[in-house]
C-alpha cells in the first residue's frame, strides 16, 4: 500500500490500463487516461510552480475532468479544494479565498460568474477552463488556460516530496460564526477510511460504484476512491438526473450499479416518486447511507425493493471520515424502531465521554469523541476552534494524543455499539446536509432591516430537518425580502422554509434567545429539537 | 399558466444571482432544479395552478425550462 492518496489510482493503472475508471454523463475514461490526464496535469501544475503546500480550487459541476483535477493535483503534492458549484457566488469566493488557493479549475459559467469577484481573489495566480478544449482561452486579468494546456503538456513524474501526513484535500462546512470552515484532510486521514472500505466491501475491478454525492461532501471520497483503489469504475450521477427519483432508479439500474452511497433522503424520495417497482436492481449489492438518520419505517420499504443488496448505515462527521458503521440486519426484525451508529471502523478509537470528562457508562448519555489516524488535520486557518474540537484524549494527560469531539450526543449499548441521540450545540442536518444555526443568523443579522434574528429547526421525519427563522423587523420588511437576501449568500439547503416575523425574540433567565419557547409557539403541533441553548 | 407568476417565484426564491431568467432557458444549466428547487417549483405550480403533478411526469424534460413547465400545466389540464 502507498502513503498517498493517488498512489493506489496508479497501482490500479498498472493493473487495470484498459479498464473504465469513470463515468460521467458526457463521457468516460480508462484508467491509462487518467493516469496520464492526472501526469498531464501534475506536471501542468509543477510548470506554473505548484507542488506540496499549495492548494488548487475546484469549482465546477463534477465530471471526468474534476477526477483528473482531484487525482493530479494530489500527484503535484497539492491540496484540493472542491466548490459547491451549485452554492451562491459570494460563498464560492470566500472559501476559495479562505483557502487562499493558487489554482482555480472552473468552467466557462461560474468563471463569468465569478468575474466581478475575481480582483478580491489576490492568491490565485493561474484559472484552468475545464470545458473548454480551444487554444484561445478567455481573456481575463489572471493568465487563463483552457483544457488544451493539460492535454498538451509532456507527463512527468509525481512529486516526491509529500508526505502522508500532508493535507490532501479540504472540505468546507458550515461555521457557526458566520462563514464556511474548511476541514483538512492529509492522505493518511483519507487512506485510513478508503482501506477501511476496501477491508469491507471488498471491491472487485468488475464493480460499479456509484457518485451521488457532490464532491464537497464526504460521501464522494468513498465513492470515487474505493472504485479507483480496486480498478473498479465510478460512475457520477448525471446533475440533470439526480433531483428526479424515477430517472435516478432508472439510471441505477441501467447502470448496472453494484454499490450505492447517499443520503437517506434521496432513497425516500425515490421510494415515495420512483417508482421503484419498475424493476430488480440485481446488480446492487452494497447501499450504504450516511448524513442522517434513516428513519425504519422508510428503510423496511426501501430494503424491499433493493432486495439484493446489503445495506450499511455509516456514521462520522467530516472531521473523522466515517467512524463507526452497522450492517443493517436482512430481515430487519420487528422490534427495531430506531438504527442503532454501530462499531468503531478499524483503525478508528471511538468513545463517550459524560460532562465530567469521565467515560460515559453504559447506557448512559455522552459526547461521542474518536481519536485515530482517520481523524482529520483540524481546522484551515482557524486554530483557536480546532483548539476547540481537536482535544487532548479525555481519558489521560500522559503523552500527546489528540481526539475529536464530534458534539454528538450517543449512548453505548452492552455490545458496544452506539446511538446517536441529537446534538450538544446548533448544528442540524437537513437532507443530509450539515447547517449551522449560527452561519444563517450571521447572514439575517447583516439585513439593513433586520433588528434581531433566531434561526431554529422542527425535526421532520423525510429530511432530517426544516429551518424556520424568526426575526424582528426594525422598519418594513417582508418574508419574501429575506428570501431574496439569503439566497444569494447561503445554499439552497440552508435558507429556512419559513420565516415569521415577530415584535420580540423570547429570552431565557440568562439572557439567551429561547429557541425552544419559539418553535413551541410558532410551530403548529411539532415539537423543536436539539435547539435550545 | 401564469408564466409570469412562476418566473417571479423562481426569481425571487431560487436565482441565487438576482438576475432574470427567460422561459425558454435551461433550469437545470442554472442550478435552479436541482432536489430541493425541484420540489419548491413543483409546490408553487400545484398551488398555483390547481393541478396535481403525477410522479411519471416529473422528468428533467418537463422540468427543464418555464416553457417546458408550463407545456406540462397545460397537458394536465387537458387530461
Amino acid at each position: 500500500m502507498g502513503f498517498l492518496l493517488w498512489q493506489g489510482v496508479s497501482a490500479s493503472a498498472r493493473q487495470h490500463p484498459e479498464r473504465l475508471a469513470v463515468q460521467d454523463a458526457d463521457g468516460s475514461i480508462s484508467y491509462a487516461q487518467l493516469e496520464r490526464g492526472s501526469d498531464q496535469l501534475a506536471t501542468l501544475l509543477g510548470s506554473w510552480g505548484i507542488g506540496r503546500g499549495d492548494r488548487v480550487a475546484i469549482l465546477m459541476p463534477k465530471s471526468v475532468r474534476s477526477v483528473i483535477t482531484m487525482v493530479g493535483t494530489s500527484k503535484a503534492g497539492a491540496a484540493y479544494v472542491p466548490v459547491d458549484p451549485a452554492a451562491p457566488v459570494a460563498r464560492s469566493a470566500f472559501i476559495i479565498g479562505n483557502a487562499a488557493a493558487r489554482v482555480l479549475v472552473t468552467n466557462k459559467r461560474l468563471l463569468g460568474a465569478l468575474t466581478e469577484l475575481m480582483p478580491q481573489l489576490t492568491s490565485v495566480q493561474a484559472i484552468l477552463v475545464a470545458d473548454l478544449d480551444s487554444a484561445d482561452a478567455p481573456a481575463a486579468a489572471v493568465a487563463t488556460h483552457t483544457w488544451d494546456a493539460v492535454t498538451a503538456t509532456e507527463p512527468r513524474n509525481a512529486n516526491r516530496a509529500t508526505i502522508e501526513d500532508d493535507p490532501a484535500y479540504i472540505l468546507y462546512t458550515s461555521g457557526s460564526t458566520g462563514t464556511p470552515k474548511g476541514v483538512v484532510i492529509s492522505h493518511r486521514n483519507a487512506l485510513t477510511f478508503v482501506e477501511w472500505g476496501l477491508d469491507v466491501y471488498h471491491p472487485k475491478a468488475e464493480d460499479r460504484f456509484s457518485n451521488h454525492a457532490p464532491l464537497h461532501f464526504d460521501l464522494s471520497v468513498f465513492d470515487i476512491y474505493c472504485a479507483l483503489h480496486s480498478g473498479a469504475s465510478v460512475h457520477l450521477v448525471p446533475d440533470r438526473l439526480a433531483p428526479f427519483p424515477m430517472e435516478l432508479a432508472k439510471w441505477i439500474e441501467e447502470k448496472r450499479i453494484s454499490i450505492w452511497y447517499s443520503v437517506p433522503s434521496a432513497l425516500i424520495r425515490m421510494l415515495q416518486q420512483g417508482q421503484l417497482e419498475r424493476f430488480t436492481y440485481e446488480s446492487l449489492r452494497v447501499l450504504n447511507f450516511a448524513g442522517e438518520v434513516f428513519p425504519v419505517k422508510h428503510l423496511r420499504p426501501v430494503m424491499e425493493r433493493f432486495s439484493h443488496a446489503s445495506f450499511y448505515n455509516l456514521y462520522g462527521p467530516t472531521e473523522t471520515n466515517v467512524c463507526t458503521f452497522l450492517e443493517v440486519p436482512r430481515p430487519l426484525p420487528p422490534e427495531i424502531t430506531d438504527l442503532s451508529i454501530g462499531h468503531s471502523c478499524a483503525n478508528y478509537d471511538c468513545f463517550a465521554v459524560s460532562e465530567d470528562g469521565t467515560r460515559s457508562k453504559l447506557g448512559e448519555e455522552g459526547e461521542l469523541v474518536v481519536r485515530g489516524p482517520g481523524v482529520a488535520l483540524g481546522y484551515w486557518g482557524l486554530p483557536e476552534r480546532t483548539a476547540q474540537s481537536f482535544v487532548q484524549n479525555p481519558l489521560h494527560a500522559d503523552f500527546v494524543d489528540l481526539a475529536y469531539r464530534t458534539g454528538d450526543i450517543v449512548t453505548t449499548a452492552t455490545d458496544g455499539s452506539f446511538t446517536f441521540l441529537g446534538r450538544r450545540d446548533h448544528m442540524v442536518k437537513t437532507r443530509g446536509y450539515r447547517v449551522e444555526l449560527g452561519e444563517i443568523e450571521h447572514v439575517l443579522h447583516q439585513h439593513s432591516a433586520v433588528n434581531a434574528a433566531a434561526v431554529f429547526s422542527v425535526p421532520d421525519e423525510d429530511i432530517g430537518a426544516r429551518l424556520w427563522a424568526a426575526v424582528v423587523p426594525e422598519g418594513s420588511l417582508t418574508s419574501e425580502d429575506l428570501v431574496g437576501f439569503c439566497k444569494t449568500r447561503l445554499p439552497h439547503y440552508a435558507i429556512p422554509e419559513t420565516f415569521v416575523l415577530v415584535p420580540e425574540m423570547p429570552r431565557t433567565s440568562t439572557g439567551k434567545v429561547d429557541r425552544r419557547a419559539l418553535a413551541d409557539s410558532l410551530v403548529p403541533t411539532t415539537r423543536s429539537t436539539g435547539t435550545h441553548a | 399558466m401564469h408564466r409570469a407568476g412562476l418566473i417571479k417565484y423562481i426569481q425571487t426564491n431560487l436565482l441565487q444571482d438576482n438576475g432574470a431568467i427567460d422561459a425558454d432557458e435551461s433550469l437545470i444549466d442554472r442550478g435552479i432544479v436541482d432536489s430541493i428547487g425541484l420540489m419548491q417549483i413543483m409546490q408553487f405550480v400545484e398551488t398555483n395552478e390547481g393541478v396535481r403533478i403525477p410522479d411519471h411526469m416529473v422528468t428533467p424534460e418537463n422540468f427543464q425550462s418555464v416553457t417546458a413547465i408550463e407545456q406540462m400545466v397545460e397537458k394536465l389540464r387537458a387530461t
